[in-house]
């Protein structure tokens, strides 16, 4: 074999494995190759740091563009997209009102599964279903469901149940029987068994305003020291106790106030612990007189109520997007080695061909010396160590 | 017949303790074997010149007096594979109880994360013989497990609606495989600083490093296992996020846990930088290691604990 013959099956051998290579020539016969491969490992590491860059940028402005909102919404009540309808709402930077698609959301039911097999767990929520019915502006009204994992996409943005409670539905009515107050009221959960914490606000329709602190058991069971307390999420012996109040709400000044707390401190209490009427106990379906003839009140139902995420965030396939890209360019950079290989026939004084072959790691290479000894090995067909 | 076999998974992680234990014992004689023993083994190194440049000689190696494996590390070695199958089938046995992956509280995950970090130890040995980390890694098993069935423990109950998901699956159970590459290489950074020191001239009384690999080779092998580690965490990241955004409603939203993940990724993406910077190889960029697997396990315990935040499903 003599030099050219070597060079050029070496040429052919680092090609067929990948190798970009260039064959060099002392005078007219070719005596060496040098190659080069992995140029992907550099294109993986530029990859990669772009696409950090490109999650940055899509969090940063794209963001701007969404919005959340959050709703509470009772079975059998509805909720619209708009921004008058929500609770709360925190649009980004860039938001318009036109980023608001007109939908409406109806909770039909909802449903809460709770585990009653397992005693060390008793209780515990397995399984939370909103059954609702949704109607985009101008098309049919179609049923869905709402799961905790499993959000509603609608609008092209998504609907998560985040939370739930208790609304109880009290009806107020005047000495005539006139029904003056007949809303659920959606009581804030304070524990794991939902006893919660329940406002209601009468400005008008009675004699007087009346404001109410109720406290909420779905399981009431009376605990040793007298106090109540709930030992069961579910429904099964409710108990709202109702604390009333006269006295200026505070609702005609036209400022806006929290409708979870009542400030009582202007306030007189007229049933309740600090007054002579006791609390107003009522079960459910139960009927009980106000004091001072102002009225009856009924706890005439108790739905529960869910509370709605909506989110809008139109950057956040994008974001996913770069981040594939992330994980993409980073196993090509760190795993694919990048190196550079030389096969170098020297004629030595007797005729005879003597090959060299050596090898260059750009980075971390463990692999390197292997590589080498395979292309010599292959190369010359002499076996050797690596 | 939950309870029973709550009670055979139990049972089955005692057992796997004790062995492990004796395990642990074996591999520290093993250690005190080799501080004894003369140096009879030489490690053989490619030829390295000029930094990264490695010019292929055809070394002829000294056989090393090949002498069979010694009797303490085979046993040790046994023994460290009897007591993972137990292991992993008391993960098994709890994830048949639960009807569920065996990794929904902290007690859960300990048990199944250090059954993961003994398994791609055994599974290492294949690639390289890092057995003499037995001891290291048969000792964390065995405090992990204990604190676990001690403290952490707790009865089987249903997963919240928040948890099931598919993504339990997959993103808690890469993010335990990436622990487990992150802990070898922690332990390979911890016999490298010694070697170092060794190595610098300094005084150490640990003969046992004799025959461990030199520094720079139990770097190499420390950044191959890490980068692996990186790879997983990276994705656990990015499966995290696409989970919170079905589960909570958004892909990031600063919760401890998404920050401490964050900030273990940030470490161990400064460990890959600074071995690509002079100055920073060596012992820098193990200490980087080792304080990169301190985060996870700091994330993992006190983040868990003490730290409010959604991913509070330690279940205590």
């Amino acid at each position: 074999m003599d030099a050219a013959t070597a060079v050029t099956t070496a040429n052919d051998l680092l090609r067929k494995q990948g190798y970009r290579t260039e064959v060099y020539a002392s005078g007219d016969v070719p005596d060496s190759v040098s190659a080069e491969r992995g140029y992907l490992r550099e294109s993986g590491n530029l990859v990669f740091h772009i696409a950090l860059i490109g999650v940055l940028i899509t969090v940063g402005i794209g963001g701007g563009f969404g919005y959340t909102g959050q709703r509470v919404v009772v079975e059998g009540y509805a909720f619209s997209n708009s921004l008058a309808s929500y609770d709360s709402f925190n649009p980004g930077r860039f938001f318009t009102d036109t980023a608001l698609v007109p939908y409406t959301i109806a909770v039909d039911s909802f449903k809460v599964k709770y585990e009653e097999q397992n005693i060390k767990a008793l209780g515990q929520p397995i399984d939370f279903t909103a059954n609702v019915t949704t109607t985009l502006r101008g098309e049919q009204p179609q049923s869905a469901t709402i799961k905790v994992n499993s959000p509603l996409e609608i609008g092209g943005s998504q609907v998560y149940l985040l939370g739930n409670g208790y609304a109880p539905q009290v009806i107020v009515r005047d000495p005539e029987g006139t029904v003056v107050f007949a809303q659920p009221t959606p009581c804030l959960p304070q524990d794991a068994n939902l006893f919660s914490v329940c406002i209601v606000k009468l400005p008008d329709g009675l004699s007087e305003q009346i404001g109410m602190v109720g406290l909420f058991y779905p399981t009431a069971v009376v605990l040793a020291n007298g106090g109540g307390a709930s030992n069961y999420p579910d429904l099964l012996n409710p108990l709202l106790n109702l604390e009333v109040y006269t006295g200026d709400l505070g609702l005609d000044n036209g400022k806006g106030s929290n409708a979870y707390s009542l400030d009582t401190d202007s306030l007189t209490q007229i049933a309740g612990r600090k007054s002579d009427v006791k609390t107003l106990s009522l079960g459910l379906g139960d009927t009980v007189d106000l004091p001072n003839g102002l009225g009856t009140v009924e706890l005439a139902a108790i739905p529960r109520f869910v509370s709605l995420d909506v989110h809008h965030d139109p950057s956040q396939g994008w974001v996913l997007l770069f981040a594939v890209f992330v994980v993409a360019g980073l196993v090509t950079s760190l795993f694919i080695p990048r190196r550079r290989m030389w096969v170098k026939a020297v004629t030595e004084n007797d005729g005879s061909v003597s090959l060299e072959y050596a090898g260059l790691a750009r980075g971390d290479d463990p692999g390197l010396v292997a590589a080498v000894a395979e292309i010599a090995d292959k190369h010359s067909g002499v076996k050797v160590d690596s | 017949m939950t309870d029973t076999l709550v009670q055979y998974s139990l049972l089955a992680v005692y057992s796997a303790m004790a062995i492990y234990t004796l395990a642990f014992i074996m591999f520290t004689l093993d250690l005190a074997r080799r501080t004894a023993a003369t140096p009879a083994t030489v490690t053989v190194e490619r030829t390295v010149a000029m930094g990264s440049t490695a010019v292929f000689e055809k070394v002829t190696t000294d056989a090393p007096a090949k002498r069979g494996t010694p009797r303490y590390l085979r046993v040790a070695m046994a023994l460290t594979l009897i007591a993972w199958v137990l292991h992993v089938s008391a993960a098994v046995l709890r994830g048949l109880a639960a009807g569920r992956v065996p990794w929904a509280n902290m007690f859960e995950f300990t048990l199944t994360a250090t059954a993961i970090i003994v398994g791609v130890f055994l599974a290492v040995q294949f690639w390289q013989d890092l057995r003499f980390l037995g001891a290291f890694i048969t000792g964390f098993a065995l405090i992990a497990l204990g604190v676990a069935t001690v403290n952490f423990y707790v009865d089987v109950v249903p997963l919240p609606p928040a948890l099931q998901s598919a993504w339990l699956v997959i993103h808690v159970f890469v993010a335990t495989l990436g622990t487990g590459f992150f802990a070898l290489g922690a332990g390979l950074s911890i016999v490298q600083l010694l070697q170092a020191r060794r190595e610098a001239g300094k005084a150490i009384r640990l003969n046992f490093l004799d025959t461990l690999p030199n520094a720079e080779r139990l770097e190499n092998m420390a950044y191959r296992l890490i980068v692996v580690g990186f790879v997983f965490w990276t994705f656990t990241l990015i499966a995290g996020a696409v989970w919170a955004e079905r589960a909570w409603g958004r892909y990031w939203g600063w919760d401890t846990k998404e920050v401490w993940t964050f900030i273990i990724w940030t470490i161990f993406a400064g460990y890959i930088h600074a071995r690509a910077t002079r100055g920073w190889r060596g012992s820098r960029s193990a200490v980087l290691a080792i304080v990169g697997f301190s985060a996870v396990m700091f994330n993992f315990t006190i983040v868990n604990l003490f730290f409010k935040g959604l991913h509070a499903y330690s279940g205590l």
